[in-house]
């Protein structure tokens, strides 16, 4: 077969399993969820908002990646390279230029051979 | 496609190799991990359900499905994390039929990149678990998922693809995982590759799972659970079994792609099969002793091993293998 046909068969396959999982999920939750819904249990406290005082931005989702190990990454570019000296901009911007030349290069080399 | 193959290939994703196979292997999986931990940790581990408590992970997994009921409050999306834990459940089983376990078997050239598409889908499935129960915790813990999966994730899929690229170079299927699991072309070359291509999927498949010292965004004295805090009944009974079908599949991955499956025999042999059942419990062994050996290590640490030593030696390998 194709990867076209692949593809579709694959993800009908996960449809097919997908779907008896979950209609078997709602059939057996149906039966032992407990009456109607209830407040979410916050340590005790009581909370009316809760949507906008326990939700966390979604910037702050790849806080672990961000502080941690591209901190280092952020200062280079913040204090040594956007230091506000144009010579330095050029150099930034000429090392950005270079690489996609060479990139550029690599990619219809390649592309010859492939 | 006949009506034959529509039935064998439903077949094949319902039951083996795909949802009750992935199923029952992952709850044995789940004793095996277990059993082992607690006896290198001095204690008795899974003893009362079955012979040596072998049937204990089934056991827990029907009483939280058929018995306990699931505690719902406002605010949270139950049906919605449902459907994507069953769509996680769904793709591992269809990534299942690209191997050649399977009667059906999907193939293509290029079908790596389909099947590295559905190894994502679990991944998918526990970020959208945190991110639907409105609780500090399930969200803080989801957010370290997030983190530790970016680096894991592409190193992943980056050895995976090496693997497959250095053994069915220059084949009539060129990037096919079928063809890399039954007729792959092994040189130096491909054996330099495939070791560091097997170190770097066996430590990323471990963060993938959250297993030890991969686990911070579970971690149960500091988050009271992370991602799976809010769960219970039938919901976390679901959870837990898309958790061990996920850490069985990629057992079995690295089994096959990494430790060339049955060899030196081949699939559909009785000695083949055992083989295949020893290396496969090899590596389980040794993911248990990793998990009773070592403490859980922080976020950032975790993020910076992942990027430094596991991503770098996949994109090395990628590198050796496209080049060479």
């Amino acid at each position: 077969m194709d990867a076209l046909t692949a593809t579709l068969i694959a993800s009908a396959l996960m449809f097919v399993v997908a779907f008896p999982t979950y209609i078997l999920y709602v059939l057996v939750r149906r039966s032992s969820t407990s009456g109607s819904s209830s407040d979410p249990y916050l340590c005790g406290e009581g909370v009316e908002d809760f949507k906008n005082s326990i939700s966390v931005g979604s910037s702050n989702f790849f806080w672990g990646s961000t502080s941690a190990n591209l901190k280092k990454f952020y200062s280079v570019l913040r204090d040594s390279i956007h230091s506000g000296v144009l010579n330095d901009w050029l150099f930034y911007m000429g090392i950005w230029l270079s690489l996609g030349v060479l990139l550029s290069f690599i990619v219809i080399s390649a592309g010859g051979r492939l | 496609m006949t009506s034959f193959n529509v039935l064998l290939a439903v077949l094949s994703a319902l039951i083996y190799p795909g949802l009750f196979f992935l199923v029952v292997v992952g709850l044995l999986t789940q004793w095996y991990i277990r059993k082992l931990v607690g006896r290198l940790q001095n204690r008795i581990g899974p003893k009362y359900v079955g012979p040596l408590g072998i049937l204990q992970p089934f056991a827990d997994v029907v009483k939280l499905i058929f018995v306990k009921e699931e505690v719902s409050f406002r605010g949270r999306l139950d049906k919605f994390l449902a459907i994507f834990m069953a769509l996680g459940l769904g793709a591992l089983s269809a990534a299942m039929l690209f191997t050649p376990i399977s009667p059906y078997v999907v193939r293509s050239p290029y079908d790596v990149v389909v099947f590295i598409y559905l190894m994502l889908w679990s991944t998918i499935a526990f970020a959208v678990i945190g991110l639907s129960l409105s609780n500090p915790f399930t969200v803080a813990g989801s957010s370290r998922f997030l983190t530790q999966i970016l680096f894991a994730e592409p190193a992943l899929a980056t050895s995976l693809l090496a693997t497959v690229i250095v053994l069915t170079k220059s084949t009539s299927t060129p990037l096919s995982i079928y063809s890399s699991l039954t007729g792959g072309r092994f040189n130096i070359v491909a054996a330099v590759v495939i070791t560091l291509s097997l170190i770097s999927f066996f430590i990323a498949s471990i963060a993938k799972t959250l297993i030890k010292p991969f686990d911070i965004p579970e971690a149960e004295t500091e988050l009271a659970g992370g991602l799976l805090a809010e769960l219970s009944g039938p919901a976390l009974g679901l959870a837990t079994i898309l958790h061990y079908a996920e850490v069985a599949f990629l057992t079995l991955i690295t089994t096959m792609v990494f430790l060339g499956g049955p060899y030196p025999f081949s699939y559909g042999e009785l000695l083949g099969a055992l083989v295949f059942a020893l290396k496969y419990l090899a590596v389980l062994t040794l993911i248990a002793v990793i998990k009773a050996s070592v403490g859980r290590i922080r976020i950032e640490q975790s993020a910076s091993i992942l990027i430094k030593y596991v991503f770098s030696l996949s994109v090395v390998a990628l590198l050796i293998a496209s080049f060479f």
